[in-house]
């Protein structure tokens, strides 16, 4: 009786915690105000995997997010809860297995090793400064292909559909834009979903890194899964129905078990229960990790560096500190955040290192001047602190051959119009023109500032001209 | 124009010289408090012709900036809610306050402190998407056809409340070319010969009304500014029914002789930059 309420109360846990994941999403961005709170990025501030990584590869760590180690703490303590009673991927993977009636098929021999052998090829690329496992963290890929895929499309059906009826329009985005990748994440996530119909958790179960690290901390838990031999009659059901591989009957992997009382329900005699104790007497059964591997593993990390790194300048967030790949987690919080979306990910011709890592793009939209959110929201610091004054981010170049007033006569000025510098980093200059029929005249022409202009891309955005006339290239001092 | 309208109009086109004493076509107010000038200046030209009873009005501030009042980049707030609160008292049903702004629309409403103040007045402060754009023809001199917001066409007034801002192009941006955040589209175009196509846009919307804001002016970088430096305090709002007059009058506060475009929209009837002002 006991076991089953508490099944049931991790399924409440898991439902709270998917709606609270997915309530900071929606609360992700401009609402009024020019301070976001940082907790609006709680779960990957508390993200052991994710922020270890940033910590390691990068060897600074935000304070905000020193609450990672109470993730470590409560995994020492409790095992790998996270995965059972919170995680809203791992949420969204038993929704998906429960609603769709996954058969209980199972491997022979689960090849629960290879996301060790994951975790080590990341952890060891991050000693030398790669970021990139942030691609594989779950919380940022649910979090990516919600903010790139999943509420971009749902937003264009609430609009195709408040043509019938018109009251949805109040809630369709006021300016919605499209993201690079949309589609990649998106599958990723679909990918990750349909893996639940080969076995129940695929991914949690033999990918998931996070969940490899959480599993390397939980091994001597004290919440220890016990089985009353008197009363079992060996039918073997708890492994069975075990969404995590952690075989109870056959010898418990507490480093695998989610602790979700599945089997202790199920039981017909009730003879599992959990006894909270400290004690390591229990010898642990053991994943089959070969030496060999590992050091093949650790070799594999080491060697793949010169093929990931890519030394290409590209713009950056505001306020982007130096060694950027490897403080950023790929998390997408400041992707959504961005009113102007002009922070896209970067997709994989930029190189692996910088795959899926934000970009300024500034041919589909530009930083508004006065915006700060993408600074609290990045729960590593990848985003340094900046003020409007402090941005610098590029500078724009007049392709004089192509603007409307240099190259055919017109009168434009549409850059030096919207640049936000409060003292114009586009100057206007009369210039002699010459227009395409011949006739010369003087005009007003734009000129760029070199140290007035933050890079913000406005100009770029707001050319008439195509190819555009002005564009904004990384700075270099 | 219907029948209630021309007798109202015509009451106090008969009433109005009587009052006063003299025919005045427009009525500057002078004071501290930018909400206090607006309901004073509305009041002297008469709240009653801002709406008739059951008008759906169309407030247009200057939301074109992500910046904050004292910028002076978007209208005053207090001005926009003193008119709003005037329209509703000449009897509107409802009035609609909106823009298509330069900046994200969401971060110039708030921040501009247009749509709180607008909404404390009782209006309904609207976001327009592109699927508002309807296109339309213009008939103008260089704007043939463009794409219009399809609200500013189903209201059945538009009252223009613009502030007064240095441009780099047109000289200063006024009541005129505050008309092209009723537009969608590419407006860069409209720059190859702003000063034409803004009469053209003026022509083809005819707000009823002006008032126009120069309780803060930016002098210089505009439209955008940012500078504190660049704002001057005036203190004073026009109201008129003159376009011309208004741009005429706001074009001197910057220290402009005689805009291109006051020129042309004196040539083409729609209004007289000589208009008489009753200062208050």
């Amino acid at each position: 009786m006991k076991y089953r309420l508490l099944r049931w109360l991790r399924r409440a846990s898991q439902i709270f915690f998917l709606g609270l994941f997915v309530y900071l999403f929606l609360k992700t961005g401009f609402f009024g105000t020019d301070r976001v709170s940082p907790w609006l990025s709680l779960f990957f501030r508390t993200d052991l995997y994710a922020i270890s990584l940033s910590a390691l590869a990068s060897r600074t760590l935000q304070v905000l997010s020193l609450f990672f180690l109470a993730m470590l703490a409560l995994t020492l303590i409790f095992g790998r809860f996270f995965c059972g009673w919170v995680c809203p991927l791992g949420t969204l993977n038993a929704l998906f297995s429960y609603v769709f009636r996954v058969k209980k098929r199972r491997y022979k021999k689960p090849p629960l090793k290879y996301k060790y052998l994951l975790l080590l090829v990341i952890f060891v690329g991050g000693l030398y400064g790669l970021g990139f496992g942030g691609i594989l963290d779950p919380l940022s890929i649910l979090f990516k292909a919600m903010a790139l895929a999943v509420h971009p499309s749902g937003n264009y059906i609430l609009e195709k559909m408040s043509k019938f009826l018109p009251f949805l329009g109040n809630y369709t985005l006021v300016e919605p834009h499209g993201f690079y990748g949309a589609l990649t994440w998106g599958s990723l996530l679909l990918a990750i979903l349909l893996l639940n119909l080969v076995e129940e958790r695929f991914w949690c179960k033999y990918i998931c890194p996070y969940g490899a690290l959480l599993s390397l901390f939980s091994k001597g838990n004290t919440l220890k899964l016990k089985i009353d031999w008197d009363r079992c009659t060996r039918c073997g059901i708890c492994d069975a129905v075990c969404p995590a591989s952690a075989t109870p009957f056959t010898g418990w992997k507490p480093g695998e078990c989610y602790q979700c009382f599945r089997c202790h329900s199920v039981c017909p005699e009730d003879a599992i229960y959990t006894s909270p104790s400290l004690s390591l007497q229990q010898k642990p059964a053991p994943v089959n990790l070969k030496r060999r591997e590992v050091l093949l593993a650790a070799a594999a990390s080491l060697l793949t560096l010169p093929l990931v790194r890519a030394e290409r300048k590209v713009l950056r967030p505001p306020g982007a500190v130096k060694d950027f790949t490897s403080r950023c987690i790929r998390c997408g919080e400041c992707m959504k955040g961005c009113p102007t979306s002009v922070l896209q990910p970067m997709g994989i011709l930029w190189g692996f290192e910088n795959y899926g890592t934000p970009r300024l793009a500034t041919e589909l939209s530009y930083c508004e001047y006065d915006c700060l959110l993408c600074q609290y929201l990045c729960p590593t610091g990848a985003i340094g602190k900046f003020t409007p004054k402090t941005k610098k981010m590029g500078v724009a170049r007049v392709d004089r051959s192509i603007c409307l007033p240099f190259a055919y006569g017109k009168e434009c000025i549409v850059c030096e119009e919207h640049c936000p510098v409060p003292s114009k980093a586009i100057k206007l200059i009369d210039v002699d023109t010459i227009t395409p029929d011949g006739k010369r005249f003087k005009i007003k022409a734009p000129v760029v500032k070199d140290d007035l202009c933050i890079g913000c891309g406005i100009c770029e955005n707001k050319c008439p001209q195509s190819p555009k006339a002005i564009r904004v290239y990384p700075w270099e001092e | 124009m219907k029948r209630r309208e021309f007798l109202k109009a015509l009451a106090a086109s008969l009433v109005f010289p009587l009052v006063s004493g003299e025919n005045y076509q427009g009525v500057e107010a002078y004071g501290d408090d930018p909400y206090e000038i607006t309901r004073r200046a509305l009041k002297a030209y008469g709240i009653k012709k801002l709406a008739c009873r059951g008008d759906v009005v169309l407030v247009k501030p200057n939301i074109g900036w992500d910046r904050r009042p004292e910028q002076a980049a978007d209208t005053n707030p207090e001005v926009v809610r003193a008119v709003v609160e005037a329209a509703y008292e000449a009897g509107a049903k409802k009035v609609l306050v909106l823009d298509n702004p330069c900046n994200p629309a969401k971060r110039t409403y708030y921040r501009s402190g247009i749509a709180r103040a607008a909404k404390r007045a009782g209006a309904e402060v609207l976001f327009l998407r592109e699927g508002d754009l309807v296109k339309k023809k213009i008939g103008g001199e260089f704007l043939k056809e463009w794409e219009v917001y399809r609200q500013a066409l189903e209201v059945d007034r538009i009252i223009d409340v613009p502030i007064v801002k240095h441009h780099s192009l047109a000289g200063a941006t006024i009541s005129m070319k505050n008309l092209m955040g009723l537009i969608g589209g590419r407006r860069g175009y409209l720059h190859r010969q702003i000063h034409t196509a803004i009469v053209d846009l003026t022509q083809f919307f005819r707000p009823t009304l002006y008032v126009v804001d120069a309780y803060r002016v930016l002098k210089a970088h505009g439209p955008v500014g940012g500078n504190l430096a660049d704002v001057a305090l005036k203190k004073r709002v026009l109201v008129t029914s003159d376009p011309v007059g208004a741009d005429y009058w706001g074009a001197k506060l910057l220290g402009l002789a005689e805009p291109p475009w006051v020129k042309i929209g004196q040539e083409r009837g729609l209004g007289r930059k000589d208009i008489k002002i009753l200062r208050i």
